[in-house]
């Protein structure tokens, strides 16, 4: 079980890539940018941490369900409903960067609508099914990818091109203070654990994430690969005029006898799963969670058939996207980026500051109604 | 039903598709720029469009060169797709040409047509041409199996690896463009008959072309800038008819700046290597004493090349972003290093050693 819960923290350490992160990162790299992803590796493991042990001490229950048992209704659908809109505005943002990277390297001639069609299409049958077939979903896709992803960074570690000096000269700025905006982008990295929110509902009794120093390894590994690799190959002042940051570094790799020479298409490939992966988790989450509003909905996390109202929610997902499809640009989509990924950031660290105090709320028996239940649910 | 439904509505969108089939498409294996000298239209841009054939042996292949003037590339390529029957795909050009007289006149800001197109591969070469990039254009090597592909086996050290062949990709040739401390290089192309000679180095400050290295100089600049093997170490016997020659198969530079006023590059050079051509027993009397003496006149021949190109101005090493680095410093200390730099003193350390005399005694 461990695993499903690393699957989380990986695909969304390499899906920063998609959402601009290095980008803005390094838009910053003569800023804060260095001391934010220090920053970040604190404030971003502190998090992890707590969420997480928090969550293993109610197995079997999802954030909504949590909420709803020790916090008055409105102010649990309050949040419940915040944390909602983050997933469901990641999922479009995601979906939008990647028709955006995919219509600009795969066929620039092709209509930008037909290509979302059918990549919100996948998103919304994958993100309806049950929670179980999800979580299997990704385990599967993980599997399938990680050669690509494991090419992808061999190529780019041993490359000859790739200039030390210009690393270490931007490694030099850590001494400038961090931004809001540095530290918010950088902690993007660090938050596949809050997935566990709805998919600690299917973690049995007794449940504990074992190996958690594994959780800051793994993620400043993306965090630093993926702000300095771009930097070695670009230089330290050309680097900042690429939007689409690392299709243009993959294609400054090449595979002198692969099938394909252009390292970009494997690039492509791959972040054409994560994309697929990120939006179907973020759907699913928010799906779920707009079904836990109701005030006597019962989880369930194996159903088959699919629900209608399943398909309803996420086709709904699916026709925003074409909304902000519609309203976005380069510029547009880069602002709006920013704001999700500070709101993100701020519900980060609500979610875990409520989390602290209901365990504590759990702990000295205290319900918000006393009356229907039994003991406390928290498994000790 | 409703399956049969889906089915129908996925395959509707396959026929969307704006994909052209590969026989309605003329690949662009090689592009020249040139500078016309005419205000109006400056830039003449010829393409090199391979022609397919199935037949594959040397010498079959075919091209066809088109060319325009016109005010910017991008216009240019415009153009030229009027002169030809199906659509032109960069794609596959992994060379890219610019005329010497482009470098002297032109303004290299206004290249960042090759860093916006998606088509264009950034690990294609970038090369000039001498006299311009037409000419090299036409040059039609017999040898060539695959149109263009002899250029590109030329810079890619797939075919062959010569000392003499610097190649710069797009990425490195953008980077150097705009680093601190760091700038641009471009080996030269000259045409002799049907084949090319690729045997010099061009170096350039941000914009303008500086210094243009001669054989024996881009032999030494590349084997201590890219750490190019296979190269080689000359000297000539002493108190003996003939030459000593090592072949170098590894070579090892570090460089280190001091923290000074005016700093000291210190460039320290391992080579190995073993002897290639010598007058007989040569290697038995002294063998010490050659290594030295190879090393010797490594450095002393590298220190004058280094003084050589401080001397243009321009700092094909990185130099400049090795002593930014070293010092973790910012854009103040790149402005004290750009004062310093004509002043630097250079320091060559040669360790040659010499692992045998081949196969004969």
């Amino acid at each position: 079980m461990n695993r499903y819960f690393y699957y989380h923290i990986f695909y969304v350490g390499m899906m920063n890539i998609m959402l601009f992160i290095p980008h803005i990162l390094i838009q910053e790299r003569f800023g804060g940018a260095v001391s934010g992803l220090l920053t970040a590796m604190a404030v971003g493991t502190a998090l992890s941490w707590i969420t997480t042990s928090c969550f293993e001490r109610f197995p079997g229950m999802g954030a909504p369900e949590i909420m709803k048992k020790y916090l008055p209704y409105w102010m649990a659908s309050v949040v419940l409903s915040a944390s909602t809109a983050i997933l469901i505005s990641g999922g479009v943002l995601a979906l939008y960067s990647f028709t955006r990277t995919m219509s600009i390297f795969f066929n620039p001639d092709m209509n930008d609508y037909v290509f979302l069609a059918l990549v919100a299409f996948a998103s919304v049958c994958a993100g309806s099914r049950s929670s179980r077939s999800v979580q299997f979903t990704l385990e599967i896709l993980i599997v399938v990818i990680s050669p690509l992803a494991f090419i992808l960074l061999y190529k780019s570690l041993t490359d000859s091109s790739v200039n030390w000096d210009a690393m270490r000269v931007v490694a030099g700025y850590v001494r400038k203070r961090p931004t809001f905006e540095s530290v918010a982008a950088a902690t993007f990295l660090y938050s596949g654990h809050m997935n566990i929110a709805l998919f600690n509902r299917l973690h049995p009794k007794g449940f504990k994430i074992r190996h958690k120093w594994l959780i800051p390894l793994i993620c400043c590994f993306f965090a630093f690969f993926s702000f300095f690799i771009p930097i070695g190959f670009h230089g330290t002042m050309a680097v900042d005029q690429y939007v689409f940051l690392w299709s243009v570094t993959s294609d400054s790799m090449q595979m002198q006898y692969g099938f394909v020479q252009r390292v970009l298409f494997t690039f492509l490939i791959l972040f054409c799963v994560l994309s697929l992966m990120f939006t179907m988790i973020t759907f699913h989450g928010a799906m779920e969670f707009i079904k836990s509003l109701r005030p006597r909905h019962l989880p369930q996390t194996e159903q088959w058939p699919v629900p209608k109202i399943n398909w309803i929610l996420c086709g709904l997902f699916g026709i925003l996207s074409f909304f902000y499809t519609a309203w976005a640009n380069e510029y547009r989509n880069q602002w709006a980026v920013m704001v999700w990924l500070e709101c993100r950031f701020i519900m980060e660290i609500l979610t875990a500051l409520i989390m602290l105090t209901l365990v504590l709320a759990a702990r000295k028996g205290w319900r918000r109604n006393a009356s229907s239940g039994g003991s406390a649910a928290w498994g000790k | 039903m409703r399956k049969i439904g889906l089915l129908i509505a996925i395959f509707a969108l396959l026929s969307g598709c704006g994909i052209k089939d590969i026989d309605k498409r003329f690949f662009v294996v090689t592009t020249g720029i040139d500078w016309t000298g005419n205000p109006e239209k400056p830039y003449r841009v010829s393409l090199r469009l391979a022609i397919t054939s199935s037949k594959l042996e040397s010498g079959s292949s075919k091209t066809e060169i088109i060319s325009t003037d016109a005010a910017s590339l991008a216009e240019g390529v415009r153009h030229l797709k009027s002169y030809v029957d199906k659509e032109l795909d960069f794609g596959h050009c992994r060379t890219f040409i610019m005329g010497k007289q482009l470098l002297e006149h032109g303004n290299l800001n206004a290249m960042s047509w090759f860093a916006r197109r998606r088509d264009i591969q950034r690990v294609a070469n970038f090369a000039v041409g001498e006299p311009d990039a037409l000419s090299i254009l036409r040059v039609q090597p017999i040898s060539e199996r695959y149109p263009g592909n002899a250029l590109f086996l030329t810079f890619n050290r797939e075919g062959t690896e010569s000392p003499y062949i610097v190649s710069i990709p797009l990425f490195d040739f953008t980077r150097r463009h705009f680093e601190m401390g760091l700038d641009p290089v471009l080996p030269i192309i000259r045409t002799a008959e049907s084949t090319y000679i690729v045997d010099r180095v061009l170096l350039l400050d941000k914009n303008n072309m500086r210094l243009a290295l001669d054989p024996a100089e881009t032999q030494l600049y590349n084997m201590t800038a890219n750490r190019i093997d296979k190269s080689e170490l000359v000297m000539p016997a002493r108190g003996r008819d003939g030459r000593i020659v090592m072949t170098v198969s590894q070579i090892r530079t570090k460089i280190r700046i001091s923290h000074a006023e005016v700093p000291q590059i210190t460039m320290t050079v391992k080579l190995r290597g073993m002897l290639e051509e010598s007058p007989p027993n040569q290697l038995g009397e002294n063998w010490k004493e050659i290594e030295r003496q190879l090393g010797q006149q490594f450095s002393d021949r590298m220190e004058a090349l280094l003084e050589k190109i401080r001397d243009a101005g321009v700092d094909p090493y990185g130099f400049g972003l090795h002593y930014l680095a070293t010092y973790f410093g910012g854009k103040e200390d790149f402005k004290h290093w750009q004062s310093v730099y004509p002043n630097v003193k250079f320091k060559v350390v040669a360790e040659v050693k010499v692992t045998g005399p081949g196969v004969v005694r």
